[in-house]
């Protein structure tokens, strides 16, 4: 559905007077997404796991440079075109949502962005709720009354409201309990089990390990490895890279070892 | 000994709560969210006064002036610092750390020119967890310190803090959501719920002493 190959990813800036050079944040990132699967991209924080987001939504700041190929079913990707109808974003923070609008009526408004005519919206917006467990209360409330995990699960009402075969998924669980945490990336598999496509960014192995169908390793900007889920089992010797093995070692469920040279 | 007897607070968030903590004694407190695991927190590291109820350091009230022998360590860093004060100035707020501590730490020398914003939260963090080990420090309340850290971040901050924990002979409460987590910390787990603490430590698979008993309201 999704493939991206050898992607690069630099930021333009300026190197004394009259010179500009290029800092590289992401470095020849090949890997694809598809129909029915949950691949998660786990790394530590600037590992430029969100960039890849941001690349795949087309919202790169101006001096980004970007190299190699993505593309969209079968097609080069413009995310201009697809943003919001065939690729949806489940942002991070609920600082996305506007903060002077009832939930309901912004449900409602990515119902237009869906193409649905207006006399369909409300009750599109109304059932979209429902599927994640917000009722009419909910949706009267405007964002900062709403809890963490009303507040995502608003957020999945709004990507998943029109046919987006990809879901692409930024730190989902963040600030969420474990519960909430779980509920969330349950909804996300049940998309994937569905037939679409979802990509979630993410730090938290453990909490996604359950839900991803593979987990593809970033560190600093290069891609390690891309793992069966299956794999981070044991003391993981089915892992390839080193990187994954002294994660998944880290966890506290698993080894609780911190790295031999700790670079964080 | 950091001793709270009969705590209540926030019209019955917290309803009757008593408990101990002994130098050198590591405890894990968990429990859903809005449980008041915070709260009880900032109660213990004297942020808040109870509405009902005493927290004691070895009997004598905390202090109200100066630093305090009890330290919250808040799960964001950046709300902790001063934003407009660089690095260096914030770890001296109430001690002046030497080279070998800001090494065991892993802080750089680097860091302590620049401004909070300009560091990682994982670093930021280190800062703010160094800046506490002033020489007067006696237990610590650590609200979720690791919960936005990868895991070989996060196992490396709870290797360095246990380390020095047990040099130092102090006390911690460690919040958290992660049950795994909690267990690797070796003590006993308390479960803050329905108002009430109540010990929910797991029985040690390796026979490894539990902390002290919890004491019964």
């Amino acid at each position: 559905m999704l493939e991206l190959s050898r992607l690069s990813i630099g930021f333009r800036r300026p190197a004394g007077l009259w010179r500009r050079e290029v800092v590289p944040a992401l470095r020849g990132v090949s890997l694809d997404v598809r129909a029915g699967e949950v691949l998660a991209v786990i790394g530590a924080s600037g590992a430029g796991k969100s960039l890849l987001a941001q690349a795949v939504l087309g919202l790169l700041p101006a001096n980004a440079v970007l190299a190699g190929a993505m593309r969209f079913q079968g097609a080069p990707l413009d995310p201009a075109m697809l943003r919001g109808r065939r690729i949806a974003l489940v942002p991070q923070s609920i600082a996305w949502l506007d903060p002077l609008v009832r939930a309901g009526r912004q449900v409602e408004w990515a119902a237009g962005r869906a193409g649905l005519p207006a006399a369909l919206r409300q009750p599109a917006a109304t059932a979209a709720l429902a599927r994640f467990n917000l009722g009419a209360a909910a949706s009267r409330r405007f964002p900062h009354q709403l809890s963490g995990g009303m507040a995502r699960r608003a957020m999945l009402a709004i990507a998943t409201l029109g046919q987006a075969d990809l879901l692409v998924a930024d730190e989902p669980t963040n600030g969420l309990d474990p519960e909430n945490a779980a509920r969330v990336l349950g909804h996300l598999r049940a998309l994937a089990d569905a037939g679409r496509g979802v990509l979630v960014i993410s730090h938290d192995l453990s909490a996604v390990l359950p839900q991803a169908d593979r987990v593809a390793i970033l560190r600093d900007g290069a891609l390690q490895e891309t793992a069966p889920a299956t794999a981070f089992r044991g003391r993981g010797e089915a892992l390839a890279s080193s990187y994954a093995r002294a994660l998944w070692q880290a966890l506290p469920e698993s080894g609780f070892h911190p790295a031999e040279a700790s670079p964080c | 000994m950091l001793t709270a007897r009969d705590l209540h607070h926030a019209r019955g968030l917290l309803a009757g709560v008593s408990l101990t903590l002994a130098p050198g004694q590591v405890v894990g407190l968990a429990g859903p969210s809005g449980a008041g695991k915070t709260t009880l927190g900032r109660l213990l590291a004297g942020h808040l006064s109870p509405e009902h109820g005493t927290v004691r350091l070895d009997g004598a009230p905390l202090p109200a002036h100066g630093f305090c022998p009890v330290q919250l360590l808040p799960q964001t860093a950046e709300l902790a610092v001063n934003p407009r004060w660089r690095v260096g100035r914030i770890l001296e707020e109430a001690h002046t750390p030497g080279a070998a501590a800001r090494r065991a730490f892993g802080i750089r020398d680097a860091w302590l020119r620049r401004y909070p914003h300009e560091l990682s939260g994982g670093e930021l963090q280190r800062v703010v967890i160094l800046r506490s080990m002033a020489p007067g420090l006696r237990y610590l309340i650590a609200d979720e310190i690791s919960a936005m850290l990868d895991p070989l971040a996060q196992a490396g901050l709870w290797h360095r803090l246990l380390d020095h924990v047990a040099d130092r002979g102090l006390g911690i409460l460690a919040i958290s959501h992660n049950a795994a987590l909690l267990r690797r910390l070796g003590g006993a787990v308390w479960h803050l719920e329905n108002a009430r603490l109540r010990d929910a430590t797991p029985v040690p698979a390796s026979g490894r002493a539990a902390g002290l008993p919890l004491e019964t309201a």
